[in-house]
């Protein structure tokens, strides 16, 4: 017979803080698991792309002290701390009680979030970015309130069950210790993140990824890449990502026209740039930099989740993506640069 | 459509023309003071060679158009519907404004001046030109001649996505047109933007399912919320309107609403009353009850969608 101490732990918990055969100390650390994994893979899903979360950030007005990126590294070390802490079984009502306040918030936010969009008031922008999973999941404001809410508080509320409360200094320090690496880790990584080629990883642009799944919306209302430019679903070309209102868009522009000029007389692709930008922006635009590439308008709701960082380039071969590049495709940039004898933009 | 005054313009040059042709283009010819001598050419690149006409005119400047051939990039202008003309803060509807892609320029021509107007985005530059050297095809594109000369009137001011410049002493001002707002008819929506012609014209929508839905027995309503300012509206609209066309006679009636833009748009009692957040959306009835909409991914073919709605996937195996 296995002995029980008071609290229903077996000596295995108190020594080691696994779970033991206490069913009730089985079901909070399965409790814990659950919560674990879906605070470690939405913080590997925010870590990656930490610029989109701290504008998510930013967006729900949450950034009271500090910069919105600073905040979002925390939140995601955190993540990471708490997750790793509840694979090790170490929870402690201080950890469960971040935990709580953490799933409390998010569920707050997406519940916030699909009342808005309910109710109106709901730019395409945020309706794009909808939870704690960043931009690798599409999820409508509704599936992001309801799995939150049905994912991550009955895990909790179960976490909470047959906490191994006797657990040994030695054990709580060693746990304790690997969570704070693991958070260190984690918010370092995703400090650097941005420096780092993890674009295929961290969006939904990568080779192999037809057009067609490249969407936003729901319903009636989805609408998708290739039904807003035709023309990338047949033959190949380059498309750029911009921001045109960058300030280095001018440049970057001026760089596009000389490729332009010399794919209409030799047989190179052409290049498509997409943006979010308006009507008037876009006659703005032809006023003051004469594109000679095609400019399509591409809601932000689509083209958010396909880059980390603006320009972005990929080539697209009947429908189907081929290659990404950050920034300008040296493809397009040797064409294109100024010395190149052949690059000429010279008037009509 | 060449306007009586723009014919009467047309007349005039011509008449100038002859005039210079007799008088070896000297002096004589004092009414044409606004119009530049050949020498002061700004040749563009596809038309480099100094005015043959304007040097030695020929009688028949109609017959010099016809074995001068086009330049190679200032051609293809097609009628744009995207901007009016203002001249001194008037503005001018029967202005006619084309655009070409490749030029990435725009031609004016408005009764007020007597030669069109040459807007270049790359050079940010405004020329005249003679309007002997434009040439119209049958298809209303017009091209300008590879002999054209340019006569420099300086450089456009951008203000947004307006432009401003001074022309023979009168300011004049390049605006978006304004948005098509409220109740619509198609035909109304055909004349607003002659780009949607174009479009429409340049959409075959399927034979047999166009066959089908003109032997519709039962009344169908189609209201479509649209905004001129919204770009996806302006390439799938028009593939609706050809539909419309197509079903002409049948028992479909097509209604088109003009939304505003920004926070007006929740304003708009048809949108709220149909709870409709985003355009293009075209909403069916059958007698007063809402059967379905056409769905963001099927304006491609609106008529697939519009099949598909009323009678069911089957009908499109």
């Amino acid at each position: 017979m296995t002995a029980v101490d008071s609290l229903g732990k077996t000596p295995s918990e108190t020594l080691s803080g696994r779970p033991g055969s206490s069913w009730r100390g089985k079901v909070g650390y399965l409790g814990g698991l659950l919560l674990a994994a879906a605070l470690l893979v939405a913080a590997y899903a925010k870590a990656i792309d930490p610029e989109a979360f701290a504008q998510q950030i930013r967006r729900e007005g949450l950034a009271l002290l500090g910069a919105p990126f600073t905040w979002a590294v925390g939140v995601i070390a955190l993540e990471v701390g708490l997750g790793v802490a509840l694979v090790l079984n170490l929870r402690r009502r201080s950890v469960l009680t971040v935990a709580s306040v953490l799933v409390a918030l998010f569920v707050f936010l997406t519940a916030r979030t699909y009342w808005r969009a309910t109710h109106g008031g709901l730019s395409a922008e945020e309706a794009a970015s909808c939870g704690c999973f960043g931009n690798l999941v599409e999820r409508t404001p509704a599936e992001a309130f309801w799995q939150d809410l049905l994912m991550l508080v009955p895990a909790l509320a179960l976490a909470w069950i047959g906490r191994p409360g006797l657990q040994r200094g030695r054990w709580r320090a060693v746990a304790a210790s690997l969570s704070g690496l693991a958070a260190l880790a984690a918010g370092a990584f995703a400090w650097l993140a941005p420096g780092l080629p993890l674009d295929d990883l961290a969006t939904r642009l990568a080779p192999g990824r037809e057009i067609s799944a490249l969407c936003a919306g729901s319903g009636d209302e989805r609408i998708c890449l290739d039904s807003l430019v035709p023309g990338l679903a047949a033959g190949g070309r380059w498309v750029v990502l911009a921001d045109v209102r960058a300030a280095g868009f001018p440049a970057l522009a001026t760089a596009l026209n000389r490729y332009a000029a010399r794919a209409s007389t030799e047989s190179l692709p052409a290049v498509a740039v997409l943006a979010d930008l308006t009507q008037e922006e876009q006659m703005e635009l032809f006023w003051r930099l004469a594109p000679a590439f095609d400019l399509h308008e591409v809601p932000a709701a689509v083209l958010r989740p396909l880059y980390r960082q603006l320009p972005r380039t990929f080539f697209v071969e009947e429908g189907r993506v081929t290659r990404t590049y950050p920034g300008l495709a040296p493809e397009i940039g040797s064409v294109a640069a100024p010395d190149n004898p052949k690059t000429d933009d010279s008037q009509p | 459509m060449i306007s009586p005054s723009r014919l009467r313009g047309w007349q005039r040059s011509l008449a100038l023309v002859a005039c210079a042709a007799v008088l070896a283009a000297s002096t004589a010819c004092g009414a044409d003071a606004a119009f530049p001598p050949a020498s002061a050419s700004v040749p563009s690149a596809g038309a480099s060679a100094p005015s043959a006409s304007a040097s030695a005119p020929s009688a028949s400047a109609s017959a010099a158009a016809q074995t001068v051939p086009a330049d190679a990039v200032l051609r293809n202008f097609e009628l744009s519907g995207d901007f009016v003309l203002a001249i001194d803060g008037k503005e001018q509807p029967k202005a006619e404004i084309y655009f070409s892609e490749s030029a990435r320029a725009y031609v004016l021509i408005a009764a007020e001046f007597p030669s069109p107007i040459l807007v270049s985005a790359p050079t940010q530059s405004v020329d005249t030109i003679d309007l002997m050297k434009v040439s119209k095809q049958p298809n209303g594109v017009i091209d300008l001649l590879a002999d054209a000369v340019f006569e420099p009137a300086g450089k456009y001011k951008v203000e947004g996505p307006n432009i401003e410049f001074t022309y023979s002493g009168k300011k004049l001002r390049v605006s978006p047109r304004p948005y098509l707002i409220g109740k619509h008819t198609g035909q109304e929506l055909l004349a607003y933007n002659p780009s949607y012609e174009r479009k429409a014209r340049n959409y075959t929508p399927d034979a047999g399912i166009m066959k089908r839905l003109k032997e519709r027995k039962e009344p169908v309503r189609i209201l479509t919320f649209f905004g001129s300012w919204c770009p996806h509206c302006s390439t799938h609209v028009p593939l609706l309107l050809k539909v419309e066309q197509g079903l002409a006679g049948g028992r479909f009636q097509f209604e088109y609403v003009g939304m505003p833009k920004g926070a007006a748009f929740g304003d708009v009692p048809e949108a709220k009353q149909y709870k409709v957040t985003g355009v293009p959306t075209a909403i069916l009835f059958v007698g007063d009850k809402e059967i379905g909409r056409i769905p963001n991914a099927q304006w491609a073919n609106p008529e697939v969608a519009l099949d598909l709605q009323l009678n069911g996937p089957k009908s499109n195996k």
